[in-house]
């Protein structure tokens, strides 16, 4: 990761593809979509954990 | 001299000949503090005059502001790839070289079909999302 290295270095990005979702959740590499859903659920469940 | 080749100029055009419906691309630069940027905005620029249904937007990412923060742009380079009514927020950051060419390419498509192809099972887990999710996907240019 050259091109944005204060958001590589926030979202912690060593290896790509790196997918992150919302501001906690994360995985690195291809996946089936069922896994990018979960992951999108997680994150929408955290956010609201947080505002609450 | 033009970034987009005539060869990948003809190869694009029979892409672009699947378009659906028109696609508008607005791009974000600023040629004094990010030079390279600007040639994120000839590609796009390039890209749109291939095909009537592609339209583009070229805007300052300093001078317009309005812009900025209407679309949400967090820095640049930057590309929004929206549709004619809708904007999905599909948002490119960085110049689309190598691979991610063909990402911007594919977005193109995905936007103007108005369809992400997902299965009915994920559309409909979405669906029950309580809030906005902001996923962004990390890749490096080859």
């Amino acid at each position: 990761m050259t091109g944005y290295p204060e958001l590589a270095q926030k979202y912690r990005v060593s290896s790509v593809p790196k997918t992150v979702v919302g501001e906690t959740v994360d995985f690195v590499g291809a996946g089936p979509e069922s896994m990018l859903l979960k992951h999108v659920q997680q994150a929408a469940a955290a956010n609201s954990s947080l505002i609450v | 001299m033009a970034l987009v080749t005539e060869e990948l100029a003809a190869h694009l055009k029979a892409e672009f000949a699947q378009l659906a419906n028109p696609v508008r691309l607005a791009v974000f630069s600023q040629a004094l503090g990010d030079p390279e940027s600007e040639q994120g905005r000839r590609l796009v620029e390039e890209l749109a005059a291939l095909d009537s249904r592609l339209s583009v937007e070229s805007y300052n990412f300093v001078l317009d502001k309005e812009k900025v923060e209407s679309l949400r742009i967090a820095r640049i380079p930057a590309i929004a790839v929206m549709g004619a009514e809708k904007d999905y927020g599909i948002r490119m950051y960085g110049l689309p070289s190598g691979y991610e060419f063909g990402t911007l390419v594919e977005a193109i498509l995905d936007v103007s079909r108005g369809d992400s192809g997902l299965s009915d099972e994920t559309r409909a887990g979405l669906k029950e999302l309580a809030r906005p999710v902001h996923v962004q996907v990390f890749s490096t240019p080859t």
